[in-house]
């Protein structure tokens, strides 16, 4: 999709530099990837400091793991799958404040509540500032389960296959589809407002 | 809804996505064409990526300079001398890099330890160091804060010295 | 037998590359040093973590305040032995003197004055490329915190 690739050679002659200790080799390969890896964590994690945060550890962890990399995968998967474990063991660590059980007695925060109810928020015809609609994303992507998250961000912003799901996660593809399915169920009840297509309900 | 829509429904996304072996793709292309519950259903797909990449664009707008200054940071905490310590976690294991890298490793340490005895027998070791492997290592040899308080400690972050002067001198 | 030469050997290569190393060694005058002086406020107001400083997040949240916000950042090259000035807010001006480079650190003065009293004199020895926490002089709603940097 919108991803730019390097010719694979290039690439990895970056990371075979980069195991040797080229920093700038491995500046090359940061500067690549660091938007992706912040793409995910702000995913994940939905704030940008935790989410900045995130993405150094990673590719500091990255550098100092470079020797167990296989050449045989994507050098972008291997480094997804180290800022996805990254920021599961954030969410541990952090008690679970964000994680919001998926199941039916979720209840909406205030702010929630009002964005999803379209009478008294949404306005047909009326557009949504960056802003608005950056934070209204926001908060519909952290109100899924944390396991979908990071899912729905990798195929519906990054553009990844589920084969590259699948591998930067470290779950099966039956998994990947499962939980994408349950995740847009889930954005589109949250989101119905905002969906220009779809039902028509009644006004 | 009908029960061939019920079944297609959860792989309705996949197929969309063009993940489905062709086989099964073809049928359900079939089945959308003709109903339409289902191309609604595709059309919400549709909607909500669409949606998801304006607003996740929105999202992380702006990042840009923060995530450049993101990188100087990465590229500042990553030590110049790196390949010696790559060696010895090398993917062939440290017996082996042993082995292959002995002729050089041996006489370097010989060299290494009588550099350092030759340095130790000439020059007055400094006070005693505890060896915590930070960057932040740092000793305060001498602290004069005009009578105020002066708290020094370490944080849990990297070991980082703080010297905190703490209030007003003695009057 | 041939054990004793390979141990020749070592010795041979060992006294070599100390020579070397001797010879190697820089001249002790004009060497240079780069001081970089971060000047934070620490705060429990609302503004915020600065993302500028974040690689020192966690070092700063162990000082307990809410609020870390960057006001200034200097970097400074000097010679060994020369004294470098920066102004400090709330009238009151660093000085830092990089004295010479032992063992992998480097030998730090500094001085911070307010008006003509003395905050603070103190010699660090910082590990190449360490940073140091220095902190406490009360600043509009907060705390300064200077973060310096050194290396060689």
């Amino acid at each position: 999709m919108k991803r730019k690739r390097v010719p694979v050679s290039e690439e990895q002659e970056w990371v075979r530099r980069s195991r040797k200790g080229d920093k700038e080799a491995f500046s090359r390969l940061v500067e690549k990837y660091r938007k992706r890896i912040y793409n995910l964590t702000y995913g994940m994690l939905g704030n940008r400091e935790d989410a900045l945060d995130m993405t150094q550890e990673a590719f500091l962890k990255a550098y100092r793991s470079l020797q167990g990399f296989r050449g045989g995968s994507d050098f972008y998967t291997w480094l997804y799958r180290i800022a996805y474990n990254r920021v599961i063991d954030h969410y541990r660590k952090e008690g679970r404040k964000r994680h919001v059980e998926y199941d039916d007695t979720y209840v909406p925060s205030d702010e929630e509540s009002i964005r999803t109810s379209p009478s008294s928020y949404f306005q047909p015809g009326r557009e949504l500032d960056r802003k608005e609609l950056g934070r209204v994303i926001n908060n519909a992507i952290q109100s899924l389960p944390e396991q979908q998250r990071a899912v729905i961000v990798l195929r519906e912003v990054e553009g990844l296959s589920y084969d590259e799901i699948s591998a930067s996660l470290g779950i099966r593809r039956g998994t990947v589809m499962s939980r994408l399915h349950y995740a847009r169920q889930r954005l589109q009840e949250i989101l119905k407002p905002y969906l220009k297509e779809g039902e028509i309900h009644e006004g | 809804m009908k029960d061939k829509c019920k079944s297609i429904h959860p792989i309705l996304g996949a197929w969309f996505d063009g993940e489905l072996p062709d086989h099964k793709s073809r049928r359900i292309a079939r089945h959308v064409e003709a109903c339409p519950a289902c191309r609604a259903e595709v059309d919400r797909i549709k909607a909500l990526r669409s949606l998801l990449q304006d607003g996740f664009a929105a999202a992380v707008t702006a990042e840009d300079e923060a995530l450049s200054s993101l990188h100087q940071r990465i590229m500042k905490r990553i030590p110049e001398r790196e390949t010696k310590n790559r060696k010895r976690t090398g993917r062939e294991g440290p017996l082996m890099s042993f082995f292959r890298f002995r002729r050089i490793t041996l006489p370097m340490a010989v060299t290494a330890m009588l550099v350092a005895a030759v340095f130790f027998t000439i020059y007055k070791p400094a006070p005693s160091v505890i060896k915590t492997g930070s960057v932040n290592d740092c000793i305060v040899d001498d602290l004069e804060s005009g009578g105020r308080t002066v708290l020094l400690f370490k944080t849990h972050g990297s070991a980082m010295t703080v010297i905190w002067v703490v209030g007003n001198p003695d009057t | 037998m041939s054990r004793k030469v390979k141990l020749h050997g070592w010795i041979f290569w060992g006294v070599g590359l100390m020579l070397l190393w001797g010879a190697a060694v820089p001249p002790a005058h004009g060497e240079m040093f780069h001081i970089e002086v971060q000047v934070i406020l620490a705060s429990n107001s609302d503004e915020g973590f600065d993302p500028r400083l974040l690689a020192l997040k966690k070092d700063l949240l162990a000082l307990n305040y809410i609020s870390f916000q960057l006001l200034g950042n200097k970097g400074l090259a000097m010679e060994r032995g020369k004294t470098g000035r920066l102004e400090v807010p709330g009238g009151r001006v660093m000085e830092v003197t990089p004295e010479r480079f032992e063992k992998g650190k480097v030998i730090l003065h500094v001085k911070i004055n307010e008006g003509d009293a003395s905050l603070l004199t103190t010699r660090l020895r910082i590990r190449d490329h360490g940073t140091v926490m220095l902190g406490g002089p009360p600043y509009r709603h907060g705390f300064l915190v200077l973060a310096v940097t050194a290396n060689r």
